[in-house]
């Protein structure tokens, strides 16, 4: 009897576990190249200068070389910040014209790591500081690239800070070396938009999978959350560590409050993303960008820096 | 509209007028012959058996949803014919000289006389007679020969075998009608609503073979009687259980297991059946799940159906029937001690009460209560998450069966219904502290009112008419979003109502060839809108409010309908086209969000359907079964998604072919196979790809403006019955299946992936799509104990 409830739980087993997958080609859409700007300007202590990437899109069934990645890298293109104060042309800096100790400047921007940048990329950036970088101010973009135009608004939000700190010990878990931390924020009445990023283990900057949230659950309130480590995209996912820090590691947070237009990209993005499998419809991300994809965003960022408890 | 709202107007009252005259120029001499008819062996109720005056076959009716006739005719002595589908045909000589009250029983199986013979046809005839069209009757004996998959019969897989309905998936139970969505169609199980007819997300339906007598499917015009849906009616009733003897029947398979009992509590007077199915697959894993990182993980369904059935005097009887169902999902990770517990599932009950007025005229009083609800509790060391969604109705409807002459048949009735429809409330705790999304149910009052005539206006012609009138208000408490005005319990926030009339017609060029034509206008006032490519136990049914405006439907259609070879053969073309309006669904940038309601990310917008269904059937013989093909189109258009451009809609097929077919090898042997083939579903396809802070996103070309491979398969089935002729009280037999015999690889959904090498830093999207079914055999022991 025992015999056959294995044999039955193995045919079973055996019908769910022989679903299998193969590639396919769907046909793709012509002509559906799209610029792509990804720009930001910045608050905070020492803000980094505004830049704008600038790019194409890749056909679905493109490889993406080194060629073809930095073939992808739009050149030439005139643009131009708005800060309500001033207009000012972003100069184009291309890796390959900069001595080797501004290359890790660049890389910072592009979230790359400056040893493994090996072609000539390429980005526009308000060299000389000429823009404003303060909270409350509107920003517009302006570009010029072969006779198209794109264009952009984005407005860098009030700071609204981390209050504080707590790494708290997650249950049943085996691996001693790991360790939650919980932040605690008071919120203003205000509608809010927040999103964060951490660097860990020693690299750069990240953003965890969900990296957005709106104030609509804790508007006007104090809240604590467990602020969750973002995972690198070559990290095997470990569901027992996940959002966990390791200790004796020293991180960086930064905690960004946003506009409307950069949540509402950001959590469109992330669940369209997130949101594949069996019964699963698609989303249109909502980009901030006229002309073009993408985002232009105004992050005022508070920067964290601490070292994990041993 | 006006005009066609006047034509039916003045039809029925010149119509039913003529009637009424030719009837009081005779009436001195009619009377009426009426009763039940029922199953001999079980004293079951028979729904739509005919009855027939042999001498002149437009004298003649058919029993309604609860077994009872009434024929009116002029005093004089007749030869009656009783006949059923499958059952051998009564014949009683009645001398009409009063009012008789006659039940009959009919036992299963054929017997071969030439009455009966010609009996059998003229049940046959049914299909060109009849003013109905896209309407099929399933009995569940014939479901139970087909192949089903994991051996598990079902009838709303079953359904999906006929032209104009559709799976909404591989293995799925949902579907879809003539280019309707899935919340277009109205399921009834004893007159209770069924919100959610799937377990295990759709691949079960929640209908137990065991428990049903009877499936109708009305795609086409619907009755007035019906409402509230746009597509179709699913209309199922459960066994009354057995009022002659004790019986007991179930079956053991690889994924559940059934039983059922039945039997009387006084004789011929008070019966009962209790009907229960519990899947245990993951029950046998449990062992093994023991010290792992998912110990104490688990999922089943179960399903519970009673039934007590009271004939308290010729007049009167009353019947209680109830459904209990549920999908119990526990997730358990020790480890950081994550959970979740997702129970969902419906509860109806339905009290029924039939009374004759007189042999004319019958009536029906039902109270019925039916609740959807599903709940999720979950959460991993200082969060807890908790969500709670659901519809509960209580239903009050009068229906009455008026019987004037043989040449018409009136129903009429109101219908009360209160709605609670409860959106997704989130409650959460993140270490002391606690959120509430906040948000109330809404509550709904809908009325309808309808009446309706089939009318025999000559051997060729019949008409049937019919007009609903339907009122749905959305009640407070409420706050209104449009201007934050405050609404108090019961208070009426807003008023929609509408006139829906539905007329069909036959003309019929002879015995075995007609021509039939229908109109059916439809309100809709509760909406499911699924932002996935099927329907989830997690989608919601919302109402019709300030926002949200009621769907509309206006189908035309006509046919053709034409037996051969004595009416061996049944054949028909039915062609359709459906103007839908204030369709609904979600915005292209919709995130799912427990923050705000789901009607605030909606788009409203209309919508066409269009088709030729193709049908050939053989009921009866050693080889039995149909063919069905449709080719159709269904689109939508909506001025926020791509400006209004249409596209066609998820459950658009060009094509959609199904063959079925029994064959009775021998007297111990019964094969069924089953073959369907349909165009591939249309999906949305990735127009490329970007990087934003070195992620790599995709961007999607025009919706639905891609087409999946075609998805075919064949299904075979082979039932042995070792002691077929046995007397003995037991009786078991076999069935074995296989699902998908040649191993098709039917797409059951797609995904892209990013690949990327690290040393050489080359990377490539690749689409890829996966196969859920292969090749699945499965067996089956079921029994029938008496």
């Amino acid at each position: 009897m025992k015999a056959i409830k294995y044999l039955i739980f193995l045919i079973v087993l055996l019908a769910f576990i022989s679903s299998c997958r193969d590639q396919y080609f769907p046909d793709t859409p012509e002509n559906a190249q799209q610029y792509v700007i990804e720009g930001f300007i910045e608050a905070r202590e020492n803000p980094l200068p505004a830049y704008v990437i600038v790019t194409q899109s890749f056909p679905f069934f493109d490889s993406i070389t080194t060629t073809t990645f930095e073939d992808s890298f739009v050149k030439g293109a005139s643009v131009q910040v708005n800060d309500g104060d001033k207009n000012v042309q972003l100069s184009e800096v291309c890796l390959s014209n900069l001595p080797d100790q501004f290359k890790g400047i660049i890389a910072d921007f592009l979230g790359l790591e400056v040893d493994s940048v090996t072609t000539d990329l390429c980005i526009y950036v308000d060299l000389f500081y000429e823009l404003s970088y303060e909270t409350g101010r509107s920003y517009d973009l302006d570009i010029m690239i072969n006779n198209e135009h794109i264009t952009a608004t984005t407005t860098i939000p009030e700071f609204i800070p981390l209050q504080g700190f707590r790494w708290a010990e997650p249950t049943d878990i085996e691996n001693d070396s790991m360790v939650q931390l919980w932040a605690e924020i008071v919120d203003p009445p205000t509608t809010d938009f927040y999103r964060y990023k951490t660097a860990t283990l020693g690299r750069e900057l990240t953003p965890p999978p969900f990296s957005v949230v709106n104030d609509l659950f804790f508007d006007d309130s104090e809240f604590e959350f467990p602020l969750d480590r973002a995972m690198y995209f070559d990290e095997e996912f470990d569901v027992n560590t996940i959002g966990l820090y390791t200790r004796g590691d020293s991180i960086t947070i930064h905690w960004m409050v946003i506009d409307e237009a950069q949540f509402e990209f950001w959590n469109t993005l992330e669940f369209n993303e997130a949101n594949q499998g069996p019964f699963s419809s698609y989303t249109r991300v909502n980009y901030n960008i006229e002309g073009g994809i993408g985002i232009w965003g105004g992050n005022a960022i508070s920067v964290y820096e601490m070292v994990v408890p041993e | 509209m006006r005009l066609v709202l006047c034509f039916i107007f003045f039809s029925f009252l010149s119509l039913v007028n003529a009637q009424d005259k030719a009837e009081t120029s005779s009436s001195q001499n009619k009377f009426t012959i009426s009763g039940y008819v029922k199953e001999a062996s079980s004293g079951e109720t028979l729904i739509g058996a005919n009855i027939l005056n042999v001498d002149n076959t437009i004298e003649g009716t058919s029993t309604n949803a609860y077994g009872f006739y009434s024929l009116s005719l002029e005093e004089g002595e007749y030869i009656l014919l009783f006949s059923y589908l499958g059952f051998s045909n009564e014949i009683k000589k009645v001398k009409l000289d009063r009012d008789i009250k006659l039940d009959v029983e009919l036992s299963e199986g054929l017997t071969i006389d030439e009455v009966v013979i010609s009996a059998v046809q003229e049940e046959k005839e049914a299909n060109v007679q009849s003013t109905k069209m896209g309407v099929v009757k399933v009995p569940m004996e014939s479901i139970k020969k087909l192949p089903a998959i994991f051996g598990e019969v079902d009838i709303l897989k079953t359904l999906q075998l006929l032209p104009g309905v559709l799976s909404s998936g591989e293995g799925s139970a949902g579907f879809y009608v003539r280019g309707g969505g899935p919340d277009q169609n109205l399921i009834l199980l004893d007159e209770a609503i069924v919100y959610n007819a799937g377990h295990m997300l759709g691949f079960f339906s929640v209908f137990n073979g065991d428990a049903i007598k009877n499936t109708t499917l009305i795609k086409g015009n619907m009755p007035a009687r019906y409402g509230g849906r746009l597509s179709s009616v699913v209309d199922i009733q459960m066994k009354e259980g057995n009022q002659k003897q004790f019986a007991a029947e179930g079956g053991i398979g690889l994924v559940s297991s059934r039983l059922t009992l039945q039997g009387p509590i006084v004789k011929d007077k008070v019966s009962f059946i209790v009907s229960g199915r519990r899947t245990y697959i993951l029950d046998l894993v449990q062992p093994a799940l023991e010290g792992g990182d998912f110990e104490g993980t688990n999922y089943y369904f179960y399903d519970l159906n009673a039934k007590l059935n009271y004939t308290i005097s010729d007049k009167d009887r009353l019947f209680l029937s109830a459904y209990f169902g549920r999908d119990i999902l526990t997730f358990r990770q020790p480890v950081r001690s994550f959970y979740f517990d997702l129970p969902y599932g419906n509860s109806t009950a339905t009290l029924r009460w039939n009374h004759l007025f007189s042999d004319k005229l019958f009536f029906n009083l039902s109270a019925i209560y039916n609740d959807y609800k599903l709940s999720f509790d979950g959460g991993q060391e200082a969060i807890n998450f908790k969500l709670f969604s659901g519809v509960r109705d209580y239903n009050l409807k009068l229906d009455f069966d008026y019987y004037p002459n043989v040449y018409n048949s009136i129903k009429f009735g109101a219908n009360y219904t209160y709605h609670k429809l409860t959106p997704n409330t989130a409650t959460a705790t993140l270490g002391g502290q606690a959120f509430n999304s906040g948000f109330q149910p809404k509550y709904a009052n809908e009325f309808a009112f309808y009446i309706s005539d089939e009318i025999k206006v000559n051997t060729a012609l019949s008409i049937a008419l019919g007009l609903r009138y339907s009122i749905f208000s959305q009640l407070g408490p409420h706050t209104s979003k449009l201007d934050a005005q405050q609404y108090d319990k019961f208070e009426n926030v807003v008023t929609y109502q509408g006139l829906e009339p539905r007329l069909s017609m036959k003309y019929a060029f002879n015995s075995d060839f007609s021509f039939k034509a229908g109109f059916t206008l439809t309100n809709q006032y509760l909406h499911l809108v699924s932002n996935s490519n099927s329907t989830l136990p997690t989608d919601l049914w919302v109402p019709s409010t300030e926002i949200v405006k009621p769907q509309q439907s206006i189908q035309y259609a006509i046919g053709l309908f034409r037996n051969f070879d004595d009416n061996e053969y049944e054949t028909s073309v039915e062609l359709y086209y459906k103007d839908l309006r204030n369709q609904i669904d979600y915005s292209e940038n919709y995130v799912q969000d427990l923050n705000s309601e789901d009607e605030d990310a909606f788009v409203f917008g209309k919508g066409r359907a269009y088709g030729a269904e193709f049908f050939v059937k053989k009921s009866t013989g050693r080889l039995n079964g149909w063919l069905g093909y449709t080719l159709s189109r269904s689109e939508r258009s909506f001025k926020d998604i791509e400006d209004g451009r249409w596209f066609p809609t998820v459950y658009d097929r060009t094509h959609d072919l199904s063959l079925v077919a029994n064959y009775k090898l021998a007297k111990k042997w019964d094969i069924g196979t089953s073959f369907v083939y349909g165009t591939g579903r249309n999906f949305t396809p990735y127009a490329g790809f970007y990087f934003i802070e070195q992620n790599l996103n995709v961007f999607y070309g025009p919706r639905n403006s891609e087409r999946l491979e075609p998805y075919h398969r064949i299904d075979l089935s082979v039932t042995f019955t070792p002691k077929p002729d046995s007397k003995k009280a037991y009786k078991g037999s076999w069935t074995a299946s296989i699902y998908n015999v040649y191993n098709r690889k039917n797409p059951f959904f797609t995904y892209y992936d990013a690949n990327t090498d690290f040393s050489s830093g080359a990377s490539q999207i690749e689409a890829y799509k996966v196969t859920l079914f292969p090749l699945i055999p499965s067996i089956t022991y079921n029994f029938k104990f008496r």
